[in-house]
Parts: C-alpha cells; structure tokens; sequence
C-alpha cells in the first residue's frame, strides 16, 4: 500500500516539527504563523510558455478596449478565439446538464468547463487518452478549462485530509485510500486536454482564519512549481495559477508575487465565493487585479452572479464560471433584466409573454412564461428549456458589458444594469463601494 | 381546419399510403405519433424538434388529461394550442388513451373519470365537448375509455353503448374538429360489430376511426384477426388510428391489415430502459444477409466506454452525426439528462425512418416481400442473441 509510505513520512515530519510549526495548520485566529524552510516565495522556476521562431503560444491575450480597470479582450486558445469578459458555463461530467454541445455553440458559448474530479473518476484518464480527449468526447468544438480537482475533493468529501504530498481522500466508491497529487491533477487534465488547466492548490474556505490560510498559501507556491514540472503539453495547453491567501491582503500580495514571478499565461483568484462577506470579496478583487499583470488573463473563480459580473468585470477580471445559472434553471427559475423569475410561481400561470419579451433566445421567442409554469422544475423539458435561457441570458449580459467597455459607455450600462435590478434604488452598498473605487457613480 | 386523406390504390394489399392534408400542412401515412408530456414531445426543445430526419411536420400525441389540466389557461391565452405549446408546424391529436401504459379507467353512463396531478375527475360529454372546443387540436377523439381485453361482457357492452351515444351528442355540438370515431367492445366480436355499426351511422362525418382497447393484455393473433374483419368494414377513406400497440413486428403486422397511424411511446422506452435502435429497415439491407448486427444496443453496456463511433454508421440524426456511444454510455452512467436527449433524438429519428421505409415499399408494390424479409431478420436475430446469452 502506497498510502503506508505517506502516512509513515508526513508522521514523522510532524514529530521532528512538533513544538516549533505544531499550530501551522491551526485555524484559531489567535495562533501565529511559523515560517518554515520549505515557504519559498521565489523558487526560480518559470512556466514553460513555447517560444522561438514561428512558434504559437497555446494562449494570447490582447486587450481591444479598455474603461477604467475593465477590459474588452480578444483571448486567442488553442479551439477557439474568446471574447472577454466572459462567462463560461459549467459542464461537470462533460456536458452542461440538458444542453447538447451544438446548442452551446448555438448560445454562442466560448469556454465550457469540465471537473476534473468528476472526469478523472467517470469515465477516467484512461477513457479520455483513447477517445482523444474531452472536446472529442463531447463533441464541443471551441475552448475548455479544467480545474484541479482539488475544490471538489475539499468541499465533497468530509474524509479528505491535506498533506504535503497532496490532497488524501478516501474512495467514495471502493474505501480506499487515494492522493491527489499535484503530479495526479496534471495528468488527468493533459489526459482531458483542456484549453486551460488549473493548478492544484491548497484551498482553504474563505471563513477560514489562524495560520492554516497562511500555511496553505505557502503549499499552493510549493505545488505550483510541482504541477509545472509534470505538465507534459505545454504547446497545446495552459496551466493558470490560482491566487490564494484568504481574505488577508498581506497573503494575497506574497502568493502573487511568486506566482507572477513564474510567468504564467493566465491566473486565477481562487478562494472566493464561500461565505466571505462581499465587501471582503470585493475588496480581495480589486487588489489582485491591481496587481495582476494587465497583458494576462484574470479569473475569478465560482462567480456567476448577475451584479458580481457586472462589478468584477468592472474591476477587470475578464473570466467567471458558476454553476447557478444552470442549477437554478432546473429548479424553475428564469434569469432576467430585472433580477430572477420564479416560473413555478402562479402569478405566472396565465402569462403569456415570453421570460423577456426582449430576449432573442429560442425559449423566449417560442414558449410563453404561463407554458414554462406548467413545466418548470417538473418535466425535462422544462429543465432543458430554463437553462437554455439562463446561458443566453449570461452570454447577453456579458456581451452587453464587453460592448460598452469598447463604446465607451461602460458607465451608463453599468447604470441601467442596476437601476433596472433594483429599480427602488436598493442596490447593496458594497456594489456602490466597488463600483465607487474604479470611479463608477451611481 | 377541415382535414382531407387521400390513400394510394393497392389493388391487392389493404396496406396503403396516405396523405393527411389540414391547412398548409402535409403529412404522409403510414407513421406514428411523438409521444408527450405537458404538451411537448419528450426531452425535444423546438430546436431539436425541427432538426430531426425524414419529415418535417410531425404529428404529435397531446394526452387529454395533460391537456385538462391547462384548458382555462389556453381558454385565456385564445391564440391556439399550437401556439401555447411552439408546436406550430405539427399536426396535434386529442387522445385520451395514454401510450405510455395501460390502466382502465372508470365510468359510468354520463361520464368517463380522468386522472391528473391533482387526482381524479369526472369529465361528461359536456364538460368534454366544452374543453375540446378550447383546445381545439386538429383531430380528436370522440369520448370513451378503453378497456381491458379480458373484461367482462356487461362492462364491455356498457362501454359501446355508452361510447355510441357520445358519438353522437358529439358530433351534435359541431365543434368544428375533425373527429375520430372509437370501435370498443374488448374481446367481444359481436360487441365489436356493433361499435363499428353504431360509427358507421355517421361515418361521413369522421375523418377516421380509432381501434381501440387493443394492447390491454390480447395475443398478436387475437389483436390481427379482430382488426382484420374490423377493418374491412370501414370506409376505406377513414384514417385508421391504434393506440398503445407499436413495436415494429406490431407495426408491420397492423400496416399489412391497414392501419394508417400509431400511438405509441415505443421509442421512448428504449429510451427509459438506455436502449438505442439499430435494427436494419431499408430493404437493401434487409436483402444483404451476411450482417449479423443487433436489433438494439443498450448503452449502459460497459463494453461502449471506448467506443468512439455512432449508434449507426451513416444515421441523419444528430446524435449520430455529432455523438458516440462512449459518450453516451458515459452519459447514462453519469445519470446526466443529455443521456435521455441523445437517445431520444436517435430513437425517434430511427422510427420515423423505419415508417419512411414503410411507405416506400408499399408504394413500390414490395410491402409483402419487405415484411417477410425484416420479420426473418429479426427472428434470426433474436435467436442469434439468445443463444448467445446460454
């Protein structure tokens, strides 16, 4: 059993540390921190983009217009050539749920992400190797992004323990113990093959306080340079880099200074979207894409919200991903203009306009709000048509913001976007104050 | 709207080919209905609808105690059921047997009792007149249940009696709808006889008829032999319609003895059990004997994992143009809806190319020789695969 080996070797690092860094996983807010030997900002190693004559790199990044902090970008990947700000909808275990691959085409989606968790256990890397990868498997054309695998293994499984060689888990399927390392993470997702893939890095949820948050982010820049090194297609895929350090500032500057130090193609602000308050979220925002370089991609991870697109995509992240739009979708709810419509609601029962007479999607020039409540979160149907609807609705608002950063007129669609979701002027005071710092007034 | 159905003139065959014309609409016989939920065809987004293969207006199964439910919203909406459900181009069928299964349901000399979402209701002629005019589909049956093949003689004399006087109070009202009449009467051929003589009083006014209580527990010969003398009965220039009875050895079988329409939800079980149809139905390859394929393929099978080609080679659906079967064995094991998309999109498509077929051979005077050559096929088959499962 290979475990035995790890289990022997992280004990006795334990007992050789044991009084000096024994509160270094602690998540009490009073316990302090202890540098270890190993917490190296600035390794010296660098991400290994092609170069040389004729040679493409998998990822380019050109900024066509710019409002402030936000910015209209053309991102060139190896499928497909993105507009951003983007968003990109989430298809789990290879597609998103309901929608056959054409009809995201069909919706105009750019990036669609696959989990890595979910993939590496069904149908597998070997499956993926012998069918030639995701985008064959499902048949999607344009661009992909994978992420580690690790959020799922944290957040699904309550036996997952973090050591130095990975994230340890056990089965679900067969008890058995497994380690995902970030060797493991990068092997799979060359095996799916992803336009983008994520680093595997140490996640802490963002309520988590005490020298843990400190800790992990050290971990992230030590398995950053693990997941670089096992990455075997750096001419066909990109490895971005998730920014870590919870919501304390000091973390967010040291991890992005070795990230940026290893020149990445794209990087990531993970650990958001878990609870944090959104004036910390924000504000975590706007200092990592202070900082971030302006010529690479920014993502904000797990954001998909309706204001938080508008605000990040305001403070210049240029991608998001969330599964709410779909989920959402399949529970009977219609995302419009004006906020969300609960079709299964019997206000809606003898509606006969579409969700938004406005939209131009299949579902709103076809079906009315009062036959979408007799099949809102009952039949398939109504699951298929709701997410239909809902990626449209996303696509159009993000390309609404990405035309009006190129026109100019950011702020006034910034505006209307608001006064159009909270038309009794009760927009939550963080997304003034955001709005206010990259001198947006509403 | 009113219908006309032209049918070809096979001089020696009752099988024939029809054209069902209401409006701007065309539709060729013999087919099968798509079956419903709510009003839409299963897992079929309009897009998906209008993309499938072999005809382009299709006609649709619409389940009265569906519909029932919704009759004072489509009363509101006053554009037509059509459009309430996006089903402009398509033909649509009030029935009130449901495909799908087969329970009896109750009545009594005024009413018949419908079960819904909310639970059961009395529905009279009255109230059904009432909610038809509202629907308003392009055909519709005339009030009646279907009962159990082994049901008693009273209860099966009641319910030809009863379906009589419906016809008529029916057709009384004047709704406007092209109407199909009901031949009941279970196992009872003298029943029978009497339900097809009450109809034919007024068969001018309908635009066909439905045989119907079949597929309630009667033997394929006993089912053929009825309808066989039933069907000779009955003006030619009736579209004859069968509920609940459709897999293809059925089908072919019940098209010889000239059936026109099917209501059936056969390919959606495939579906529901991750079956994909792949048994031949063009006569070419029907006469090719060496292929030794399966009639159909159950994607759970972890043999497809890696298997990176289509359902069938060649197929004009979508899935088998853009999807393979390691992907939708993933699908189904992943317990993701698209499964059921895909093998929708495949299932039906593959039936409404079997029925293309059908009609091709009877128009070219081969429907005989088709017949015998795909039922040997398939007996073949299916003995090949059982031999292999010893």
């Amino acid at each position: 059993m290979t475990t035995t080996t790890i289990d022997q070797s992280t004990t006795s690092i334990k007992n050789n540390n044991e009084d000096k860094y024994s509160k270094n996983n602690s998540t009490d807010i009073n316990d302090v921190y202890v540098k270890t030997e190993e917490d190296i900002v600035i390794s010296g190693v660098k991400y290994p983009t092609p170069t040389g004559e004729g040679v493409i790199p998998p990822l380019q990044f050109e900024i066509i217009g710019k409002w402030g902090k936000a910015r209209a970008s053309k991102l060139t990947l190896p499928h497909h050539v993105c507009s951003t700000p983007m968003f990109m909808p989430v298809g789990t275990q290879g597609t998103v749920k309901g929608l056959t691959s054409q009809q995201l085409v069909d919706l105009n989606c750019g990036v669609v992400l696959g989990n890595t968790y979910h993939l590496g256990h069904r149908p597998g890397p070997e499956v993926m190797d012998s069918v030639g990868g995701l985008h064959k498997f499902m048949n999607y054309p344009r661009a992909m992004l994978t992420d580690s695998g690790g959020f799922q293994m944290v957040s699904l499984l309550q036996l997952a323990e973090i050591t130095e060689q990975g994230v340890q888990f056990q089965s679900p399927h067969d008890g058995s113990t497994m380690v995902l390392t970030p060797e493991l993470s990068m092997g799979i997702q060359n095996s799916i093959g992803a336009d983008i893939m994520m680093a595997l890095d140490d996640v802490v949820s963002s309520t988590t306080v005490g020298p843990r948050v400190e800790q992990a982010m050290y971990r992230t820049l030590r398995w950053i340079d693990r997941c670089i090194k096992a990455h075997k297609k750096p001419e066909t895929q990109n490895i971005f880099a998730i920014v870590q350090g919870g919501l304390d500032s000091r973390l967010r500057e040291i991890c992005m200074e070795g990230l940026m130090a290893r020149e990445f193609p794209g990087y990531a602000i993970g650990g958001l979207s878990g609870g944090e308050s959104k004036d910390m979220f924000w504000r975590v925002v706007h200092q990592c894409t202070s900082k971030l370089p302006e010529n690479k991609p920014r993502y904000l991870m797990g954001v998909g919200y309706a204001l938080d697109l508008v605000v990040c995509s305001a403070l210049g992240v240029d991608m998001f991903d969330c599964v709410f739009p779909s989920r959402t979708a399949r529970f009977g709810t219609a995302l419009v203009a004006s906020g969300s419509l609960n079709l299964k609601s019997s206000e809606y029962s003898t509606d006969f306009t579409p969700i938004d007479s406005e939209c131009q999607c299949m579902v709103c020039k076809n079906y009315t709000k009062a036959y979408l409540h007799i099949v809102a979160g009952k039949e398939a149907i109504g699951g298929q048509l709701l997410t239909y609807h809902n990626i449209h609705y996303q696509m159009s608002l993000m390309s609404q913001i990405r035309q009006s950063i190129i026109d100019q007129t950011f702020p006034n669609f910034v505006k209307s976007f608001i006064n159009k979701q909270y038309p009794n002027n009760d927009c939550p005071q963080w997304a003034l104050d955001a709005l206010k710092e990259v001198n947006i007034i509403i | 709207m009113t219908s006309t159905f032209k049918i070809s003139d096979n001089k020696d065959e009752k099988c024939r080919v029809g054209t069902l014309e209401i409006g701007e609409k065309s539709y060729l016989t013999p087919s099968f209905m798509l079956y419903t939920k709510e009003g839409s065809p299963i897992n079929l987004t309009k897009d998906l609808l209008n993309q499938l293969p072999h005809e382009k207006t299709h006609s649709l199964q619409l389940l009265f105690s569906d519909l029932f439910q919704f009759t004072d919203v489509l009363e509101k909406f006053e554009q037509g059921v059509h459009k309430f459900l996006a089903l402009q181009d398509h033909l649509l069928f009030l029935l009130i047997r449901d495909s799908s299964s087969f329970v009896e349901a109750e009545f009594n000399d005024d009413s018949i009792s419908v079960t819904t979402r909310k639970g059961k209701t009395k529905i009279t002629i009255q109230d059904y007149i009432k909610l038809v005019k509202v629907i308003k589909p392009d055909f519709v049956t005339s009030l009646s249940v279907d009962i159990a093949w082994e049901t008693s003689k009273k209860k099966a004399t009641k319910i030809v009696n009863s379906s009589s006087i419906w016809l008529e109070k029916f057709l009384e009202a004047n709704t406007g709808i092209n109407t199909f009449g009901v031949i009941q009467g279970g196992k009872f051929e003298d029943l029978r006889m009497k339900s097809l003589q009450d109809l034919l009083k007024n068969k001018d006014r309908l635009v066909g008829t439905i045989l119907s209580g079949f597929g309630t527990g009667e033997t394929n010969e006993e089912r053929n032999q009825l309808i066989n003398k039933l069907i000779d009965q009955l003006p030619k220039e009736h579209v004859k319609l069968i509920s609940g009875v459709g897999s293809p050895e059925e089908i072919l079988s019940l098209v010889e003895l000239g059936i026109d329409l099917f209501s059936t939800n056969y390919p959606n079980l495939m579906t529901e059990w991750g079956n994909a149809l792949t048994f031949k139905y063009k006569m070419n390859e029907l006469k090719n004997n060496d292929n030794q394929e399966e009639n159909k393929i159950n994607l759970w099978d972890s043999k497809f994992v890696i298997d990176a080609t289509p359902i069938i080679k060649g197929c004009e659906c979508f899935t088998c143009i853009q999807h393979t079967k390691a992907y939708i064995h993933h699908l189904l094991n992943t317990h993701e809806m698209l499964a059921e998309v895909l093998l929708t999109i495949h299932n039906v498509s593959h039936y409404l190319g079997f029925f293309e077929e059908i009609r091709r051979v009877i128009k070219d005077s081969q429907f005989s020789e088709y017949k015998k050559l795909f039922l040997e096929k398939r007996i073949q088959i299916n003995n090949n695969s059982n031999s292999n499962d010893n």
